[in-house]
């Protein structure tokens, strides 16, 4: 479903990435592990069209959306919930969600009130805040008004960049969980996380980015199993 | 699937809820500008000059706050140039109506409203008589009026798409210099590019038309444009103003001009092509800002000259936009009623007038550093924090 090859970033005379390959297959959740500065937001940014690539491509549907502007990359299918929540603080959370259908046709209008139904659902404690000011919600409840506002879009591709952030350990849970249920759905979701024990946990596939290099990469469960990754990042000496 | 499309169907307002929705505001705008013309003008009688031209100010100053509010308030993009906007409406209009006038009605007294406005840009009570007979309630001068502030608003939009092409690459203070340096050259421009008015309709006439932009008045200012600006026409696009104000801040449409405000990377991952939108902003934006400018040009007791539409003006615009909080529509124009009013009220104490306004500001600013109602309305219960505390 997508597949990125072979891609360089420079921040100025910087270089972020230093040729990351990967691919996502659809209906899996695949993550991307590793530690601050590794360049894992860098990635997904750059796939989002956030960032332009200096080389590589990236494929999506068997297209190159590498030249694609970010406003169109989200009407081919690929919505992302960014790093630090991106929440627009001083609206409702009603009008955030709303927003994030902002892509979709006025034909779609009885589909985007359907989608808006299941997110609710999902995050039941957005229905209870839905008129509330955005900015005045809880970490945890703007992951959650984040995730959901991506959902709007009705994505196939979810791009997730560190939900688990700033969390308490049980809303970090109650986070993982939805995004299997999500998966489950049908959405194929690309997890960027910086907590590897619970990213592995969910997730098919893996890959872990060191400054800028994929170092390793497999399947979720034997990665977990691994000693290097256990050393590294499960906390396990 | 079925459900989804008998969903979408009730979804979907018919022809004639759409017709009533979309018609009815303008019917309102235009009757309240017609009851300001025709009720309030004559109520305030004829010792009511004084308070007519002060509620002519307060309408061209909230649709200049208002308008503003689009850019600064809406979009958060900081321009600083807002006035510059006004003067090219201004000078397109006054440019227009003047010669324009001249050209078609041909006579001496071309620029003198008493003798070809109707009734419904009539300012000065002289004007109506006794019981205003005899005077059209719309004359053909009037619509040349109108036409000369549209086209006034609409050069002024032109300009709009020219300054918000750097707002693509540039934001906060670098976006504010710019559109301060936009003001200045607007100003320069006019009062060095262009020289006195011609006053004698013959020598109009011999000009050919695109000779005319040239005579603009230069330094010493547009003089002798006729008074066509009236509560009517005040009201009239102070009114639309605020409906396109409100109308964007309550759409899907202008959801994407506040999500640009709030977070900029986020708004684009929702897709929403930030730079059109800012593009877009500065033109609707501007527009308003021309109309109001072209009306200006066209009141009692003012002296059109670009010297008086540079940054000092922008900054009074923004300091509106500022105090009400930047964001509401409400806010701005309550604000702009009363930094309108203000300097009047303050008038007994003369030459302490200035620092009066400016303690006044200052303490405001301390008071409620959101501006006075954030980026609410005035209807909204968020607007009124200490309400909802006591209610508890």
């Amino acid at each position: 479903m997508l597949e990125v090859r072979d891609l360089r970033v420079n921040y100025g005379a910087i270089r972020a990435l230093h040729g990351v390959s990967l691919r996502v297959e659809r209906g899996q959740i695949v993550t991307l592990i590793g530690c601050n500065g590794a360049g894992k937001s860098t990635t997904l940014r750059t796939i989002s069209g956030l960032i332009r690539a200096a080389s590589g491509d990236i494929v999506y549907e068997g297209k190159s959306i590498r030249s694609v502007a970010p406003h169109e990359i989200v009407r081919l299918g690929l919505a992302q919930s960014p790093e630090g929540r991106g929440i627009f603080s001083n609206m409702s959370v009603d009008e955030n969600l709303s927003l994030g259908s902002f892509a979709r046709g006025r034909h779609e209008k009885a589909a985007i009130a359907q989608d808006r139904e299941r997110a609710l659902t999902l995050f039941p404690r957005l229905r209870e805040r839905l008129r509330q000011n955005a900015g005045t919600l809880s970490g945890g409840e703007q992951q959650m008004l984040a995730m959901a506002r991506a959902l709007q879009a009705r994505p196939k591709l979810l791009l997730l960049d560190e939900p688990s952030l700033g969390l308490a350990p049980q809303i970090v849970q109650l986070i993982f969980r939805i995004i299997r249920e999500i998966n489950a759905a049908g959405t194929t979701i690309l997890l960027v996380e910086q907590n590897a024990h619970m990213a592995l946990q969910v997730a098919n596939r893996a890959y872990v980015l060191e400054v800028g290099r994929i170092v390793m990469e497999g399947d979720a469960k034997e990665l977990a199993k691994s000693d290097a990754v256990r050393k590294a990042y499960l906390g396990h000496g | 699937m079925s459900s989804l499309r008998e969903n979408a169907k009730k979804l979907t307002p018919g022809l004639g809820e759409t017709l009533v929705r979309g018609v009815w505001p303008f019917a309102a705008i235009l009757l309240a500008a017609l009851l300001m013309q025709f009720g309030l003008k004559p109520a305030l009688g004829d010792g009511g000059a004084f308070y007519t031209k002060l509620v002519l100010d307060c309408g061209i100053a909230i649709t200049l706050a208002v308008s503003l509010t689009m850019v600064n308030g809406f979009t958060g993009q900081f321009s600083m140039g807002h006035a510059a906007f006004m003067a090219v409406g201004a000078y397109a209009a006054a440019g227009i109506m003047y010669y324009g006038s001249a050209r078609v009605l041909g006579t001496e007294n071309f620029a003198d409203p008493g003798a070809h406005a109707g009734l419904i840009s009539t300012m000065l009570s002289d004007r109506q008589g006794a019981d205003g007979s005899g005077v059209p309630l719309v004359s053909g001068a009037d619509l040349l009026f109108l036409g000369a502030v549209l086209v006034g608003g609409l050069a002024a939009a032109g300009c709009g798409y020219l300054v918000g092409l750097p707002s693509l690459r540039l934001r906060g203070d670098y976006l504010a210099i710019v559109t301060l340096g936009f003001g200045e050259i607007v100003r320069v421009l006019i009062q060095s590019q262009t020289t006195d008015s011609l006053y004698d309709v013959q020598e109009i006439k011999a000009k050919a038309w695109y000779e005319l932009p040239k005579y603009l008045g230069g330094p010493v200012g547009f003089t002798g444009l006729p008074f066509y600006t009236s509560l009517f026409w005040v009201f009239l696009f102070c009114g639309l103003t605020v409906l396109v104000a409100y109308r964007l801040k309550e759409s899907t449409f202008g959801r994407a001009f506040l999500s640009i405000r709030e977070d900029e990377i986020a708004a684009e991952a929702m897709g929403v092509d930030t730079t059109r939108y800012k593009v877009r902003a500065f033109v609707i934006s501007a527009f308003f800002a021309g109309v109001a400018g072209g009306l200006y040009a066209h009141t009692v007791g003012v002296q059109l000259n670009a010297g008086e539409l540079g940054f000092v003006k922008s900054f009074d615009i923004i300091i509106m936009v500022v105090l009400g909080g930047l964001g509401s529509i409400s806010g701005a124009a309550i604000a702009a009623v009363i930094l309108t009013l203000l300097p009047e009220a303050l008038r007994d104490v003369a030459q302490y007038r200035m620092v009066a306004y400016a303690l006044a500001l200052i303490t405001i600013m301390i008071l409620r550093p959101q501006g006075l109602l954030g980026v609410h309305e005035v209807w909204n219960r968020e607007a009124w924090p200490w309400l909802r505390k006591k209610r508890k």
